[in-house]
């Protein structure tokens, strides 16, 4: 058997069980919301066909692996494809079953790249990367020239790290800035390093692991080489694969290094620094009405590794596996979810919040995730109206007709992007803020 | 046969839906071959069945018409799927068939709360229905199999029974209008509806309260086009379908806490002037005196027969917890006939009157209330199970991947209790050699309705579907299921038809007032042509005189 089609049959047992329920589908059935609303996987409202959903790639992947269906065509790589890899089908699926669905959809991507090479977007991407340590293809030169207009210094001694992402880096320079203004605020002392590349984030969610790799065990030399005890960065992509996708792949060596580092998001530091009352916010007269986003690399995908399962499996009631020892399941509910609320909740002098139906570990995506972004910009937009027509419903109704300002917040360069993008287009009367500048913003000085 | 190529098709139905919503390419009609219980129908050997000829994704009736016009005129069939779960959403023949994927179809058009009536398209499910119901105060049967399944289906084309049954009747009962596309096209504006001037104008605003009345026109075509079973998509499209609503004494919101997988109702409290409440009868004669009167009795919002196995799989958050932490171990050994029993008063006079009665009915009964179940956490997210319908596919799909329904059909709550023995007896067979999950083998599911005139209970059985020789196992014992259902009158068992329909129907018509030939005669009636896909209802070219 090649060793792309075991990236298929290690998911056999999870492609006879799915009973094709179409949960994955929806968020959890009890949490269901709005008839409106109700939809959990982006992927599918694009595509509209089954194949689209989780379990519908599920059953590619039996198709694939059965050899039913023995080419991927072009049409077959994009239903592969148009998925932003958020994971809301895994967490619907995994309150009722003990399918593993968001791993068998990565390695039908995996599969995919092996067998017919990845998307040429995506493989561009890669390439930049190569070179020049970003996907952008900018000079690695001017990686931390966004520093020089703020008020923040790097310090060579510091056992912590600022790390900014490529994203952040090149293409949402204020959403960073404004994260360094309120370690400066804070006084923390941190590294800017010069030979920050990639985290791998783009390179290994579009399926091209083997070239992902190496990017993980830079990251990790990195900081171990700098004496790093403390990593922070403001985007969830990076954060992700710092908790939760790196030790899947580090040898020994560097997992011993990666178990030595804290990861840390910025709205941790946030709400640290609420805490001990170094940041209040100011008091409004007429406040905004605001909702949260939860960026699906901050909420779903953060919830921290989980070491493979190793044990030995047995069947109980004649027909019924169950493991020894237990097996731990991600199911997406530990998140980042609290902090950014606890974020807003403390900003109520000068914001009303309210949620939107589809919230926390049941958030619908942005729809930029995933490479989807790059290679299908239309899929990109079409998800992004989706989420914004939430959100316009959900201020709209809070507004009760009053003329105040509508403020949609979240915590992610890639959210951020596609938020506006998707204003544009739409020409919706919201504003879109991250969450570090909103509370740069709203900070007693 | 089809008179035309595949491609041909596929230019037809670009040129009705556009390029976009077309799509007949092989990774994408082998996707739709898969299904729920294929493997019993593939002898255990596959979870694939026939490939549809291309999908295609209709937004309105017009669209179907034109389809299914042109089905009739080249020769190629048709089938319309809702949600899609089940094999019977799946094609009777390989390259053959349209598949029409309603999923764009998701609007609720009308909710008439004065009326209690709601409008939806087939994309609605009832978990989607629900919860905009609850606002008004108002709530709808759902099917036991679940809250993700089509509202508009289980009237109009599946038989589906829910928890609620005793307060809501089952799927038959809730239909109170529908539009029809017949299988030559046409369509049929049925019952009160078709009656407005108005109805099927394309300006025409959906308006509830004009769809009070599901029969006619001219004498009732309900028992037609659904009847006992269901036409499982093989007689046209339905499009858009009226439901009957009933009273939410609940809260217009009913908001849980915790993380998947254990979620509860908010602090574990049930609604105010609800309770809920498992009873264990040993006897079953006493089980059986105690279903007619509590069915009787008019107090139970929800009564329903859910064994302790299947209860500790829907409560315990994985097979392994299942298995070994001992409040669940306990609910699962416990054996016993049991009742789950829901009051929902509308004050506390009510209530308590009803909690009163239930006690009296109990006591007479020698029924004996299961500690276990009086457990604020178990109780509250067994109430959020029922109530919701959310908890089905960790219940009985979980445990082995497999599952499927057996013995057991409608009729009344005697003949269900009877049936219920047959099908334990038959059961412990196949569990004793190990090929079924060892559930206790009297695992029926299901409640008398309409205070007890009508009632049903099924056999489930569960197995594992990633092991060759369970899967044997539940082909084997299915087979035996048709031979035991010859046996003894038991009717035609749930788990008997949702095969390849003809060959039940030849099977089972005979001993049963030879229905298959009036299902024969109505499919050549309404449907000349056979473009509407026979398979999974009847084919008259197959029917046996």
């Amino acid at each position: 058997m090649s060793k792309g089609k075991e990236l298929l049959k290690k998911h056999e047992d999870d492609m006879w069980r799915c009973s094709r329920c179409s949960l994955c589908k929806f968020p959890p059935l009890a949490q269901i919301k709005s008839a409106k609303f109700y939809s959990s996987c982006c992927s599918i409202d694009y595509g509209n066909f089954h194949p689209w959903s989780g379990g519908g790639k599920l059953v590619m992947g039996f198709s694939l692996l059965l050899d039913r269906v023995k080419d991927i065509s072009e049409n077959m790589r994009d239903a592969i494809l148009q998925c932003t890899m958020c994971g809301a089908c895994d967490v619907s699926c995994k309150y009722s079953t003990n399918i593993e669905l968001e791993e068998a959809i990565f390695d039908l991507r995996q599969y995919m790249v092996e067998t017919i090479g990845p998307h040429p977007v995506h493989k561009k991407y890669a390439d930049a990367a190569e070179e020049f340590h970003n996907p952008y293809g900018e000079p690695h030169e001017k990686r931390q020239e966004w520093i020089n207009n703020t008020s923040a210094k790097s310090n060579p001694e510091a056992k912590t790290m600022f790390f900014t992402g490529c994203t952040a880096a090149y293409r949402q320079q204020d959403m960073v800035k404004a994260s360094v203004e309120i370690l400066n605020i804070l006084g923390f002392k941190f590294q800017l390093s010069k030979d920050e590349h990639c985290c791998g984030s783009p390179i290994y969610r579009t399926g091209q692991v083997e070239t992902a790799k190496k990017y993980f065990n830079h990251a990790i030399e990195l900081f171990n080489d700098a004496g790093i005890e403390e990593v922070i960065t403001a985007c969830p992509g990076c954060y992700a694969m710092f908790v939760a996708e790196y030790p899947k792949y580090l040898d020994e060596e560097h997992l011993k290094m990666w178990e030595s580092i804290t990861f840390v998001h910025m709205t941790k530091v946030i709400e640290q620094g609420i805490r001990q009352k170094k940041i209040q916010f100011k008091k409004l007269e007429k406040n905004p009405i605001v909702t949260y986003h939860d960026p699906c690399h901050l909420g779903r995908g953060a919830e921290p590794w989980v070491p493979e399962w190793k044990g030995t499996k047995k069947k109980v009631y004649n027909q019924i596996t169950i493991f020894d020892p237990p097996k731990e399941y991600r199911r997406g509910g530990k998140g980042v979810y609290d902090l950014p609320r606890f974020i807003l909740d403390k900003m109520k002098t000068a914001l009303d919040f309210v949620e939107m139906f589809r919230i926390k570990e049941y958030a619908y995506c942005c729809g930029s995730g995933g490479g989807v972004k790059a290679a299908y910009p239309e899929m990109a937009l079409q998800t992004v109206d989706n989420r914004l027509e939430e959100a316009d419903h959900v201020l709209e109704e809070a507004l009760e007709g009053k003329n105040l300002e509508k403020i949609l917040v979240s915590a992610c360069p890639f959210c951020k992007t596609n938020f506006e993008n998707g204003l544009e287009a739409s020409g919706r009367n919201i504003k879109y803020k991250d969450i570090n500048q909103l509370v740069l913003e709203m900070m007693e000085k | 046969m089809s008179r035309v190529k595949k491609d041909d098709v596929i230019s037809a139905m670009v040129g009705i839906l556009g390029k976009k919503y077309v799509n007949g390419d092989l990774f994408l009609t082998d996707n739709y071959a898969y299904n729920w219980n294929a493997d019993n129908l593939t002898g255990g050997e596959s979870k694939f069945v026939y490939r549809p000829l291309c999908v295609v994704l209709p937004s309105n009736t017009e669209e179907i018409v034109k389809i299914v016009k042109y089905c009739n005129e080249k020769g190629v069939q048709f089938k319309a799927q809702s949600t899609g779960w089940g094999v019977h959403n799946s094609v009777g023949k390989e390259d053959g068939v349209i598949i029409l994927d309603c999923r764009r179809m998701d609007k609720i058009l009308s909710i008439d709360t004065k009326n209690m009536i709601a409008v939806v398209e087939p994309y609605i499910s009832g978990a989607m229905l629900q919860v905009e119901l609850f606002k008004h105060g108002l709530n709808c049967h759902i099917q036991g199999c679940g809250s993700n399944g089509s509202q508009l289906v289980t009237v109009t084309s599946m038989v589906g029974q829910g928890w609620t049954g005793i307060s809501t009747g089952f799927s038959n009962r809730n239909i109170v209008g529908a539009e029809w596309v017949m299988p030559e096209g046409k369509v049929c504006k049925m019952g009160s509806w078709g009656s407005f001037p108005s109805a099927g104008s394309i300006d025409e605003k959906i308006d509830a309260s004009q769809w009070f009345l599901a029969d006619g026109p001219g004498p009732s075509i309900r028992g037609v086009y659904r009847g006992y079973f269901g036409a499982f998509g093989g007689l046209g499209v339905f499009t858009k379908a009226a439901i009957k609503l009933y009273d939410w004494t609940g809260p217009n919101k009913l908001e849980f806490q915790g993380t998947s997988p254990n979620y509860a109702t908010i602090k574990y409290r049930m609604p105010k002037n609800s309770n809920i409440y498992h009873i264990i009868w040993e006897d079953w004669n006493d089980f059986k005196e105690a279903g007619y009167l509590l069915a009787h009795s008019e107090i139970c919002w929800a009564l329903c027969r859910i064994q302790g196995f299947d209860m500790a799989l829907a409560a315990a958050p994985s097979n392994t917890a299942m298995y070994t932490e001992k409040l669940f171990q306990e609910l699962a050994s416990r054996g016993g006939h049991e009742l789950m029993v829901t009051i929902m008063g509308s004050n506390k006079k009510e209530f308590e009157y009803r909690e009163k009665l239930l006690e009296d009915i109990v006591q007479k009964t020698n029924g004996e209330h299961n500690p276990i179940s009086a457990m604020k956490p178990l109780k509250a997210l067994m109430f959020m199970a029922i109530v919701k319908q959310c908890n089905t596919m960790r219940g009985v799909f979980r445990a082995g991947g497999g599952f499927f329904t057996s013995l057991g059909a409608l009729g009344s709550w005697d003949w269900c209790v009877e049936g219920a023995k047959i099908g334990e007896e038959l059961k412990r067979k196949f569990i004793d050699s190990g090929g079924l999950v060892d559930d206790g083998a009297d695992n029926v599911w299901g409640n008398p309705y309409e205070q007890g005139t009508f009632s049903h209970l099924e056999e489930l059985y569960m197995y594992d579907i990633t092991d060759p020789e369970s899967r044997k196992a539940s082909v084997d014992y299915l087979n035996s299921v048709v031979e035991a259902s010859k046996k003894h009158p038991l009717g035609l068992g749930l788990g008997t038809v949702d095969g390849e329909g003809s060959e039940m129907h030849n099977i089972f018509g005979p001993i049963a007032s030879n229905y298959h030939k009036w299902l024969k005669a109505i499919k050549l009636e309404f449907d000349p042509n056979t473009a509407s896909d026979p398979g999974f209802y009847i084919d008259p070219a197959s029917v046996k005189e």
